[in-house]
Protein backbone atom coordinates (compact mmCIF):
# COMPACT_ATOMS: atom_id res chain seq x y z
CA UNK A 1 0.00 0.00 0.00
CA UNK A 2 2.82 2.35 0.93
CA UNK A 3 4.55 1.65 -2.38
CA UNK A 4 1.33 2.39 -4.32
CA UNK A 5 0.91 5.68 -2.48
CA UNK A 6 4.51 6.64 -3.17
CA UNK A 7 4.20 5.68 -6.83
CA UNK A 8 1.03 7.77 -7.19
CA UNK A 9 2.57 10.78 -5.50
CA UNK A 10 5.75 10.61 -7.56
CA UNK A 11 3.67 10.07 -10.70
CA UNK A 12 2.09 13.47 -10.09
CA UNK A 13 5.41 15.14 -9.25
CA UNK A 14 7.45 13.61 -12.05
CA UNK A 15 4.52 13.98 -14.45
CA UNK A 16 4.43 17.71 -13.63
CA UNK A 17 8.17 17.90 -14.19
CA UNK A 18 7.91 16.17 -17.58
CA UNK A 19 5.04 18.49 -18.45
CA UNK A 20 7.11 21.60 -17.76
CA UNK A 21 9.98 20.09 -19.73
CA UNK A 22 7.80 19.20 -22.75
CA UNK A 23 5.09 21.85 -22.95
CA UNK A 24 7.16 24.38 -24.93
CA UNK A 25 8.57 21.76 -27.28
CA UNK A 26 5.07 20.45 -27.89
CA UNK A 27 3.72 23.94 -28.62
CA UNK A 28 6.42 24.58 -31.24
CA UNK A 29 5.77 21.17 -32.73
CA UNK A 30 2.03 21.91 -32.93
CA UNK A 31 2.22 25.46 -34.25
CA UNK A 32 5.35 25.50 -36.41
CA UNK A 33 5.18 21.82 -37.29
CA UNK A 34 8.87 21.25 -36.58
CA UNK A 35 10.99 19.41 -34.03
CA UNK A 36 12.97 22.21 -32.44
CA UNK A 37 16.25 20.36 -31.99
CA UNK A 38 17.71 23.45 -30.34
CA UNK A 39 15.12 23.33 -27.55
CA UNK A 40 17.59 21.74 -25.08
CA UNK A 41 19.61 24.92 -24.86
CA UNK A 42 16.62 26.71 -23.29
CA UNK A 43 17.21 24.73 -20.09
CA UNK A 44 20.93 25.53 -20.09
CA UNK A 45 20.33 29.25 -20.61
CA UNK A 46 17.76 29.27 -17.81
CA UNK A 47 20.15 27.76 -15.28
CA UNK A 48 23.46 29.33 -16.30
CA UNK A 49 21.79 32.65 -17.12
CA UNK A 50 20.35 32.68 -13.61
CA UNK A 51 23.72 31.83 -12.14
CA UNK A 52 25.53 34.41 -14.24
CA UNK A 53 23.09 37.16 -13.21
CA UNK A 54 23.27 36.33 -9.50
CA UNK A 55 26.92 35.31 -9.19
CA UNK A 56 28.74 37.47 -11.73
CA UNK A 57 26.44 40.50 -11.86
CA UNK A 58 25.25 40.41 -8.26
CA UNK A 59 21.51 40.54 -9.09
CA UNK A 60 18.98 39.73 -6.37
CA UNK A 61 16.75 36.69 -6.91
CA UNK A 62 13.72 38.53 -8.28
CA UNK A 63 15.68 40.80 -10.71
CA UNK A 64 17.65 37.72 -11.78
CA UNK A 65 14.44 35.79 -12.53
CA UNK A 66 13.12 38.72 -14.59
CA UNK A 67 16.55 39.03 -16.21
CA UNK A 68 16.70 35.38 -17.18
CA UNK A 69 13.32 35.61 -18.91
CA UNK A 70 14.50 38.68 -20.80
CA UNK A 71 17.68 36.79 -21.71
CA UNK A 72 15.63 33.85 -23.00
CA UNK A 73 13.38 36.11 -25.08
CA UNK A 74 16.35 37.98 -26.55
CA UNK A 75 18.13 34.71 -27.36
CA UNK A 76 14.98 33.21 -28.89
CA UNK A 77 14.38 36.24 -31.12
CA UNK A 78 17.97 37.21 -31.85
CA UNK A 79 19.62 33.82 -32.29
CA UNK A 80 16.77 31.50 -33.19
CA UNK A 81 13.69 33.17 -34.67
CA UNK A 82 14.96 36.01 -36.89
CA UNK A 83 18.20 34.50 -38.23
CA UNK A 84 17.00 30.89 -38.57
CA UNK A 85 13.28 30.13 -38.27
CA UNK A 86 11.94 33.12 -40.19
CA UNK A 87 14.46 32.72 -43.01
CA UNK A 88 14.57 28.97 -43.43
CA UNK A 89 11.10 27.78 -42.43
CA UNK A 90 10.57 26.29 -45.88
CA UNK A 91 13.91 24.40 -45.80
CA UNK A 92 13.27 21.99 -42.97
CA UNK A 93 16.55 20.02 -43.08
CA UNK A 94 18.63 23.19 -43.02
CA UNK A 95 16.41 24.68 -40.34
CA UNK A 96 16.74 21.72 -37.98
CA UNK A 97 20.50 21.45 -38.52
CA UNK A 98 20.91 25.18 -37.82
CA UNK A 99 18.87 24.93 -34.61
CA UNK A 100 21.02 22.03 -33.46
CA UNK A 101 24.20 23.89 -34.38
CA UNK A 102 23.24 27.00 -32.40
CA UNK A 103 22.40 24.78 -29.48
CA UNK A 104 25.82 23.09 -29.62
CA UNK A 105 27.64 26.41 -29.92
CA UNK A 106 25.92 27.85 -26.84
CA UNK A 107 26.40 24.62 -24.93
CA UNK A 108 30.14 24.61 -25.67
CA UNK A 109 30.36 28.28 -24.74
CA UNK A 110 28.70 27.58 -21.40
CA UNK A 111 30.94 24.57 -20.90
CA UNK A 112 33.97 26.77 -21.53
CA UNK A 113 32.93 29.52 -19.14
CA UNK A 114 31.31 27.29 -16.50
CA UNK A 115 32.86 23.81 -16.75
CA UNK A 116 31.23 20.95 -14.85
CA UNK A 117 33.87 21.26 -12.15
CA UNK A 118 32.83 24.86 -11.46
CA UNK A 119 29.63 23.72 -9.75
CA UNK A 120 26.43 25.75 -9.83
CA UNK A 121 24.56 27.29 -6.95
CA UNK A 122 21.18 28.75 -7.93
CA UNK A 123 19.58 30.76 -5.11
CA UNK A 124 15.98 30.03 -6.05
CA UNK A 125 15.07 27.74 -3.19
CA UNK A 126 11.57 28.80 -2.20
CA UNK A 127 11.20 26.43 0.75
CA UNK A 128 14.05 24.44 2.23
CA UNK A 129 13.76 20.94 3.65
CA UNK A 130 11.40 18.07 2.99
CA UNK A 131 7.72 17.34 3.32
CA UNK A 132 6.03 14.05 4.12
CA UNK A 133 3.04 13.22 1.91
CA UNK A 134 1.24 9.86 1.80
CA UNK A 135 4.05 8.30 3.76
CA UNK A 136 6.79 9.51 1.41
CA UNK A 137 9.32 12.22 2.02
CA UNK A 138 9.92 14.66 -0.85
CA UNK A 139 11.83 17.93 -1.17
CA UNK A 140 9.28 20.66 -0.52
CA UNK A 141 10.62 22.51 -3.56
CA UNK A 142 9.23 19.69 -5.74
CA UNK A 143 5.69 20.65 -4.74
CA UNK A 144 6.23 23.98 -6.48
CA UNK A 145 6.94 22.08 -9.68
CA UNK A 146 3.41 20.64 -9.45
CA UNK A 147 1.88 24.06 -8.70
CA UNK A 148 3.77 25.74 -11.55
CA UNK A 149 2.92 22.95 -14.01
CA UNK A 150 -0.79 23.32 -13.21
CA UNK A 151 -0.72 27.14 -13.38
CA UNK A 152 1.27 27.32 -16.63
CA UNK A 153 -0.78 24.59 -18.31
CA UNK A 154 -4.02 26.34 -17.32
CA UNK A 155 -2.60 29.61 -18.67
CA UNK A 156 -1.74 27.94 -21.98
CA UNK A 157 -5.17 26.32 -22.29
CA UNK A 158 -7.11 29.50 -21.45
CA UNK A 159 -4.85 31.59 -23.68
CA UNK A 160 -5.28 29.25 -26.64
CA UNK A 161 -9.01 28.68 -26.26
CA UNK A 162 -10.30 32.00 -24.99
CA UNK A 163 -8.28 34.76 -26.62
CA UNK A 164 -8.12 36.30 -30.10
CA UNK A 165 -4.44 35.52 -30.37
CA UNK A 166 -5.04 31.95 -29.18
CA UNK A 167 -7.62 31.46 -31.94
CA UNK A 168 -5.11 32.64 -34.53
CA UNK A 169 -2.46 30.29 -33.11
CA UNK A 170 -4.95 27.41 -33.34
CA UNK A 171 -5.74 28.33 -36.95
CA UNK A 172 -2.06 28.44 -37.94
CA UNK A 173 -1.43 25.10 -36.23
CA UNK A 174 -4.18 23.45 -38.25
CA UNK A 175 -3.67 24.96 -41.69
CA UNK A 176 -1.09 27.71 -42.00
CA UNK A 177 -1.65 28.32 -45.72
CA UNK A 178 -5.39 28.86 -45.24
CA UNK A 179 -4.73 31.01 -42.17
CA UNK A 180 -2.41 33.40 -44.01
CA UNK A 181 -4.93 33.78 -46.83
CA UNK A 182 -7.52 34.75 -44.22
CA UNK A 183 -5.36 37.59 -42.97
CA UNK A 184 -3.35 35.89 -40.21
CA UNK A 185 0.28 37.06 -39.96
CA UNK A 186 1.73 33.59 -39.76
CA UNK A 187 5.32 34.73 -39.07
CA UNK A 188 4.12 36.77 -36.12
CA UNK A 189 2.25 33.76 -34.75
CA UNK A 190 5.41 31.64 -35.11
CA UNK A 191 7.36 34.26 -33.18
CA UNK A 192 4.78 34.41 -30.39
CA UNK A 193 4.66 30.60 -30.15
CA UNK A 194 8.45 30.48 -29.82
CA UNK A 195 8.41 33.10 -27.08
CA UNK A 196 5.65 31.28 -25.20
CA UNK A 197 7.57 28.03 -25.54
CA UNK A 198 10.49 29.24 -23.42
CA UNK A 199 8.29 30.00 -20.40
CA UNK A 200 7.68 26.42 -19.07
CA UNK A 201 11.32 25.21 -19.30
CA UNK A 202 12.61 28.44 -17.73
CA UNK A 203 10.18 28.19 -14.81
CA UNK A 204 10.98 24.49 -14.50
CA UNK A 205 14.73 25.09 -14.25
CA UNK A 206 14.42 28.00 -11.84
CA UNK A 207 12.51 25.75 -9.42
CA UNK A 208 14.33 22.50 -9.96
CA UNK A 209 17.92 23.78 -10.29
CA UNK A 210 18.61 24.11 -6.52
CA UNK A 211 17.84 20.42 -5.96
CA UNK A 212 19.07 18.96 -9.23
CA UNK A 213 22.32 17.96 -10.80
CA UNK A 214 23.33 20.79 -13.13
CA UNK A 215 25.89 20.61 -15.93
CA UNK A 216 26.27 22.24 -19.37
CA UNK A 217 25.24 19.07 -21.25
CA UNK A 218 21.96 18.70 -19.37
CA UNK A 219 19.95 20.08 -22.32
CA UNK A 220 20.48 16.94 -24.40
CA UNK A 221 18.76 14.61 -21.92
CA UNK A 222 15.93 17.07 -21.35
CA UNK A 223 15.44 17.49 -25.11
CA UNK A 224 15.22 13.71 -25.37
CA UNK A 225 12.53 13.62 -22.67
CA UNK A 226 10.60 16.43 -24.38
CA UNK A 227 10.71 14.60 -27.72
CA UNK A 228 9.49 11.33 -26.19
CA UNK A 229 6.61 12.97 -24.31
CA UNK A 230 5.59 15.01 -27.38
CA UNK A 231 5.62 12.00 -29.69
CA UNK A 232 3.64 9.96 -27.16
CA UNK A 233 1.16 12.81 -26.73
CA UNK A 234 0.46 13.16 -30.45
CA UNK A 235 2.94 15.68 -31.87
CA UNK A 236 1.87 19.03 -30.59
CA UNK A 237 -1.44 18.32 -28.92
CA UNK A 238 -1.37 19.87 -25.44
CA UNK A 239 -4.02 17.56 -24.01
CA UNK A 240 -1.95 14.63 -25.27
CA UNK A 241 1.20 16.18 -23.81
CA UNK A 242 -0.42 16.38 -20.35
CA UNK A 243 -1.55 12.74 -20.49
CA UNK A 244 1.81 11.61 -21.91
CA UNK A 245 3.67 13.47 -19.14
CA UNK A 246 1.64 11.64 -16.51
CA UNK A 247 2.19 8.30 -18.24
CA UNK A 248 5.95 8.89 -18.39
CA UNK A 249 5.84 10.09 -14.77
CA UNK A 250 4.02 6.90 -13.79
CA UNK A 251 6.53 4.69 -15.61
CA UNK A 252 9.42 6.56 -13.95
CA UNK A 253 7.88 6.36 -10.47
CA UNK A 254 6.79 2.74 -10.64
CA UNK A 255 10.07 1.46 -12.11
CA UNK A 256 12.12 3.47 -9.62
CA UNK A 257 10.11 2.25 -6.61
CA UNK A 258 9.33 -1.30 -7.63
CA UNK A 259 12.48 -2.23 -9.58
CA UNK A 260 15.59 -0.11 -10.03
CA UNK A 261 15.96 3.65 -10.70
CA UNK A 262 18.69 2.84 -13.23
CA UNK A 263 16.06 1.18 -15.45
CA UNK A 264 13.83 4.25 -15.69
CA UNK A 265 15.09 5.61 -19.04
CA UNK A 266 14.92 2.22 -20.72
CA UNK A 267 11.44 1.60 -19.29
CA UNK A 268 10.18 4.96 -20.63
CA UNK A 269 11.47 4.12 -24.11
CA UNK A 270 9.87 0.67 -24.01
CA UNK A 271 6.59 2.17 -22.74
CA UNK A 272 6.51 4.77 -25.54
CA UNK A 273 7.44 2.06 -28.06
CA UNK A 274 4.46 -0.11 -27.09
CA UNK A 275 1.97 2.76 -27.02
CA UNK A 276 3.08 3.85 -30.51
CA UNK A 277 2.88 0.26 -31.73
CA UNK A 278 -0.87 0.25 -31.09
CA UNK A 279 -1.51 3.99 -31.53
CA UNK A 280 0.99 5.25 -34.13
CA UNK A 281 -0.46 8.77 -34.12
CA UNK A 282 0.16 9.07 -30.37
CA UNK A 283 -2.43 9.45 -27.63
CA UNK A 284 -4.39 12.23 -29.34
CA UNK A 285 -4.83 13.45 -32.89
CA UNK A 286 -2.13 15.87 -33.85
CA UNK A 287 -4.14 18.42 -35.91
CA UNK A 288 -5.49 20.11 -32.80
CA UNK A 289 -3.50 22.03 -30.23
CA UNK A 290 -6.05 21.06 -27.57
CA UNK B 1 -11.37 49.37 -61.96
CA UNK B 2 -10.97 47.04 -58.99
CA UNK B 3 -8.29 44.66 -60.33
CA UNK B 4 -5.70 45.10 -63.02
CA UNK B 5 -3.06 42.57 -64.05
CA UNK B 6 -0.33 44.08 -66.22
CA UNK B 7 1.82 41.67 -68.23
CA UNK B 8 1.97 39.19 -65.33
CA UNK B 9 4.15 36.09 -65.78
CA UNK B 10 5.05 33.14 -63.59
CA UNK B 11 7.40 30.32 -64.42
CA UNK B 12 8.01 27.05 -62.58
CA UNK B 13 11.33 25.71 -63.81
CA UNK B 14 10.92 25.35 -67.58
CA UNK B 15 7.14 25.69 -67.47
CA UNK B 16 5.53 29.04 -68.21
CA UNK B 17 2.44 28.68 -66.01
CA UNK B 18 1.29 32.26 -66.62
CA UNK B 19 2.68 34.20 -69.54
CA UNK B 20 2.24 37.95 -69.96
CA UNK B 21 -1.36 38.09 -68.76
CA UNK B 22 -3.23 41.39 -68.96
CA UNK B 23 -6.58 41.37 -67.23
CA UNK B 24 -8.89 44.07 -65.92
CA UNK B 25 -11.98 43.63 -63.77
CA UNK B 26 -14.48 46.38 -63.04
CA UNK B 27 -16.00 46.76 -59.60
CA UNK B 28 -19.17 44.68 -59.27
CA UNK B 29 -18.39 42.43 -62.25
CA UNK B 30 -18.84 38.66 -62.12
CA UNK B 31 -16.05 37.31 -64.31
CA UNK B 32 -15.73 33.66 -65.25
CA UNK B 33 -12.22 32.33 -65.72
CA UNK B 34 -12.20 29.26 -67.93
CA UNK B 35 -9.67 27.11 -69.73
CA UNK B 36 -8.57 23.49 -70.05
CA UNK B 37 -6.89 21.70 -67.16
CA UNK B 38 -3.38 23.02 -66.59
CA UNK B 39 -4.13 26.29 -68.41
CA UNK B 40 -2.89 28.38 -65.48
CA UNK B 41 -6.22 29.46 -63.94
CA UNK B 42 -5.42 28.48 -60.37
CA UNK B 43 -1.86 29.84 -60.70
CA UNK B 44 -3.41 33.14 -61.72
CA UNK B 45 -5.55 33.10 -58.58
CA UNK B 46 -2.51 32.22 -56.49
CA UNK B 47 -0.68 35.22 -57.97
CA UNK B 48 -3.57 37.57 -57.22
CA UNK B 49 -3.99 36.25 -53.66
CA UNK B 50 -0.26 36.56 -52.90
CA UNK B 51 0.46 32.84 -52.58
CA UNK B 52 2.91 33.17 -55.50
CA UNK B 53 4.92 36.23 -56.44
CA UNK B 54 4.96 37.04 -60.17
CA UNK B 55 8.33 36.81 -61.96
CA UNK B 56 7.35 39.94 -63.86
CA UNK B 57 4.43 42.30 -64.28
CA UNK B 58 2.24 44.16 -61.81
CA UNK B 59 -0.99 43.49 -59.97
CA UNK B 60 -3.03 46.54 -59.01
CA UNK B 61 -5.98 46.39 -56.65
CA UNK B 62 -8.09 49.54 -56.42
CA UNK B 63 -5.13 51.35 -57.95
CA UNK B 64 -2.67 50.09 -55.31
CA UNK B 65 0.24 47.93 -56.42
CA UNK B 66 -0.07 44.67 -54.45
CA UNK B 67 2.57 42.76 -56.43
CA UNK B 68 4.63 40.58 -54.11
CA UNK B 69 2.57 41.40 -51.02
CA UNK B 70 2.17 38.67 -48.40
CA UNK B 71 -1.13 36.75 -48.57
CA UNK B 72 -2.29 38.21 -45.24
CA UNK B 73 -1.70 41.73 -46.59
CA UNK B 74 -3.60 40.95 -49.80
CA UNK B 75 -6.48 39.65 -47.69
CA UNK B 76 -6.47 42.85 -45.63
CA UNK B 77 -6.59 44.90 -48.81
CA UNK B 78 -9.88 43.14 -49.53
CA UNK B 79 -9.18 40.07 -51.66
CA UNK B 80 -10.37 36.71 -50.42
CA UNK B 81 -10.53 33.28 -52.01
CA UNK B 82 -11.96 29.80 -51.79
CA UNK B 83 -10.22 26.59 -52.79
CA UNK B 84 -11.15 23.80 -55.16
CA UNK B 85 -10.16 21.37 -52.40
CA UNK B 86 -11.49 22.94 -49.19
CA UNK B 87 -8.84 23.91 -46.66
CA UNK B 88 -10.66 24.28 -43.36
CA UNK B 89 -9.16 24.27 -39.89
CA UNK B 90 -10.24 20.65 -39.35
CA UNK B 91 -10.18 20.48 -35.57
CA UNK B 92 -12.09 23.74 -35.11
CA UNK B 93 -15.85 24.22 -35.18
CA UNK B 94 -17.53 25.91 -38.14
CA UNK B 95 -18.09 28.98 -35.94
CA UNK B 96 -14.40 29.29 -35.01
CA UNK B 97 -13.35 28.69 -38.63
CA UNK B 98 -15.35 31.73 -39.67
CA UNK B 99 -14.38 33.76 -36.58
CA UNK B 100 -10.73 33.63 -37.72
CA UNK B 101 -11.78 35.41 -40.91
CA UNK B 102 -13.79 37.97 -38.95
CA UNK B 103 -10.82 38.76 -36.68
CA UNK B 104 -8.08 38.82 -39.30
CA UNK B 105 -9.64 40.09 -42.51
CA UNK B 106 -9.84 43.59 -43.94
CA UNK B 107 -8.73 45.95 -41.19
CA UNK B 108 -11.50 46.63 -38.74
CA UNK B 109 -11.57 48.00 -35.21
CA UNK B 110 -10.29 45.63 -32.53
CA UNK B 111 -13.15 43.23 -32.11
CA UNK B 112 -13.57 41.02 -29.07
CA UNK B 113 -13.67 37.26 -29.50
CA UNK B 114 -17.32 37.11 -28.46
CA UNK B 115 -18.29 39.82 -30.98
CA UNK B 116 -16.32 37.97 -33.65
CA UNK B 117 -18.26 34.78 -32.86
CA UNK B 118 -21.53 36.69 -33.15
CA UNK B 119 -20.46 38.12 -36.49
CA UNK B 120 -19.29 34.68 -37.61
CA UNK B 121 -22.68 33.17 -36.81
CA UNK B 122 -24.32 35.67 -39.23
CA UNK B 123 -22.06 34.46 -42.04
CA UNK B 124 -22.88 30.85 -41.17
CA UNK B 125 -26.57 31.68 -41.26
CA UNK B 126 -26.05 33.32 -44.64
CA UNK B 127 -24.57 30.12 -46.13
CA UNK B 128 -27.05 27.85 -44.37
CA UNK B 129 -24.66 26.39 -41.82
CA UNK B 130 -25.95 28.01 -38.64
CA UNK B 131 -27.25 24.64 -37.43
CA UNK B 132 -23.77 23.21 -37.89
CA UNK B 133 -21.97 26.01 -36.07
CA UNK B 134 -20.66 23.71 -33.35
CA UNK B 135 -19.69 20.89 -35.74
CA UNK B 136 -15.98 20.33 -36.30
CA UNK B 137 -14.94 21.05 -39.87
CA UNK B 138 -13.43 17.58 -40.14
CA UNK B 139 -16.92 16.10 -39.67
CA UNK B 140 -18.58 18.12 -42.45
CA UNK B 141 -19.61 16.95 -45.94
CA UNK B 142 -17.98 18.33 -49.11
CA UNK B 143 -20.92 20.63 -49.80
CA UNK B 144 -20.88 21.92 -46.23
CA UNK B 145 -17.12 22.51 -46.46
CA UNK B 146 -17.59 24.46 -49.68
CA UNK B 147 -20.26 26.57 -47.98
CA UNK B 148 -17.93 27.03 -45.02
CA UNK B 149 -15.17 28.20 -47.38
CA UNK B 150 -17.53 30.84 -48.76
CA UNK B 151 -18.53 31.93 -45.24
CA UNK B 152 -14.87 32.20 -44.20
CA UNK B 153 -14.02 34.17 -47.31
CA UNK B 154 -16.96 36.55 -46.79
CA UNK B 155 -16.03 36.99 -43.13
CA UNK B 156 -12.85 38.79 -44.18
CA UNK B 157 -15.16 41.40 -45.82
CA UNK B 158 -13.61 41.22 -49.28
CA UNK B 159 -14.29 43.57 -52.19
CA UNK B 160 -13.02 40.90 -54.58
CA UNK B 161 -13.84 37.23 -54.09
CA UNK B 162 -11.82 34.60 -55.94
CA UNK B 163 -13.90 31.43 -56.29
CA UNK B 164 -12.03 28.31 -57.40
CA UNK B 165 -14.26 25.52 -58.78
CA UNK B 166 -16.80 25.67 -56.00
CA UNK B 167 -19.03 23.16 -57.83
CA UNK B 168 -16.42 20.42 -58.34
CA UNK B 169 -17.45 17.07 -56.90
CA UNK B 170 -20.98 18.19 -55.97
CA UNK B 171 -24.10 16.31 -57.08
CA UNK B 172 -26.83 18.00 -59.11
CA UNK B 173 -28.93 19.02 -56.12
CA UNK B 174 -25.86 20.46 -54.37
CA UNK B 175 -24.81 22.32 -57.53
CA UNK B 176 -28.23 24.02 -57.64
CA UNK B 177 -27.91 24.92 -53.96
CA UNK B 178 -24.40 26.29 -54.54
CA UNK B 179 -25.58 28.43 -57.47
CA UNK B 180 -28.38 29.83 -55.31
CA UNK B 181 -25.85 30.55 -52.57
CA UNK B 182 -23.47 32.42 -54.87
CA UNK B 183 -26.37 34.44 -56.30
CA UNK B 184 -27.40 35.31 -52.75
CA UNK B 185 -23.84 36.42 -51.99
CA UNK B 186 -23.77 38.60 -55.11
CA UNK B 187 -27.16 40.17 -54.24
CA UNK B 188 -26.43 40.80 -50.57
CA UNK B 189 -22.73 41.67 -50.54
CA UNK B 190 -22.26 43.20 -54.00
CA UNK B 191 -18.75 41.76 -54.18
CA UNK B 192 -16.79 41.50 -57.39
CA UNK B 193 -16.17 37.86 -58.27
CA UNK B 194 -13.50 36.13 -60.32
CA UNK B 195 -14.82 32.61 -60.73
CA UNK B 196 -13.03 29.53 -62.04
CA UNK B 197 -15.59 26.96 -63.14
CA UNK B 198 -15.65 23.99 -65.50
CA UNK B 199 -19.43 23.70 -65.76
CA UNK B 200 -20.10 25.96 -68.77
CA UNK B 201 -23.85 26.17 -68.12
CA UNK B 202 -23.14 27.89 -64.82
CA UNK B 203 -20.60 30.23 -66.35
CA UNK B 204 -23.06 31.13 -69.13
CA UNK B 205 -25.86 31.90 -66.72
CA UNK B 206 -24.08 33.47 -63.79
CA UNK B 207 -21.25 35.60 -65.17
CA UNK B 208 -21.14 39.00 -66.86
CA UNK B 209 -17.97 38.27 -68.77
CA UNK B 210 -15.74 35.31 -69.47
CA UNK B 211 -11.95 35.27 -69.73
CA UNK B 212 -10.37 32.26 -71.41
CA UNK B 213 -6.88 31.10 -70.47
CA UNK B 214 -4.81 28.56 -72.41
CA UNK B 215 -1.15 27.64 -71.88
CA UNK B 216 -0.86 30.46 -69.39
CA UNK B 217 -2.09 33.16 -71.80
CA UNK B 218 -5.42 34.95 -72.14
CA UNK B 219 -6.77 33.85 -75.52
CA UNK B 220 -10.18 35.47 -75.34
CA UNK B 221 -12.48 37.65 -73.31
CA UNK B 222 -16.05 38.81 -73.74
CA UNK B 223 -19.71 38.07 -73.16
CA UNK B 224 -20.30 34.40 -72.34
CA UNK B 225 -22.39 33.77 -75.48
CA UNK B 226 -19.72 35.30 -77.73
CA UNK B 227 -16.85 33.47 -76.09
CA UNK B 228 -18.38 30.00 -76.44
CA UNK B 229 -18.88 30.50 -80.18
CA UNK B 230 -15.31 31.72 -80.78
CA UNK B 231 -13.49 29.07 -82.91
CA UNK B 232 -10.17 29.76 -81.15
CA UNK B 233 -11.73 28.91 -77.81
CA UNK B 234 -13.53 25.83 -79.08
CA UNK B 235 -10.19 24.68 -80.48
CA UNK B 236 -8.47 25.19 -77.12
CA UNK B 237 -11.12 23.11 -75.39
CA UNK B 238 -11.95 20.44 -77.99
CA UNK B 239 -9.01 20.33 -80.40
CA UNK B 240 -8.29 21.68 -83.88
CA UNK B 241 -10.29 19.13 -85.92
CA UNK B 242 -13.61 19.83 -84.22
CA UNK B 243 -13.04 23.59 -84.32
Amino acid sequence: MEVIQSVLMYTVMLGSLYLLISLGFSLICGVLGIFNLGYGITFVIAVYGMWMLTDAFGFGVVPAIIGVFILQFIFTLGAIYFPIVKRYMEQEEFLLTSLLLVSFIVEELVNHVYPITAGVDIPTTIVKGTTSILGSTVPTQMLFVVVCAVVITLFFIIFLLKTRLGLKIQAVSQNYSAARLMGVRVNRIYMIAMLLAVIPPTVCMIIIAPIWSIEPKMGENLLQSAILVTILGGLGNLRGTIIASLIVGFISASIAFVFDPRLVNAAILIGVFFVLLFKPEGITKSEKLW
Amino acid sequence: MILQLQNVSKRFGGLKAVNGVDLSIESGEIVGLIGPNGAGKTTLMNLISGTFTPDSGNILFNGVDITGKEPYEVCRYGISRTYQIPRPFPGMTALLNVAVGVLCGKKRPKMSLSDAMLDASHYLEMVGLFGKRNTLAQDMSLFELRSLELARALATTPSLLLVDEVMAGLNQVEVLKAIRLIRKIIDEYHVTILWIEHIMKIIMEATDRVVVVHYGEVIGSGLPKDVVSDPKIIEAYLGEKIA
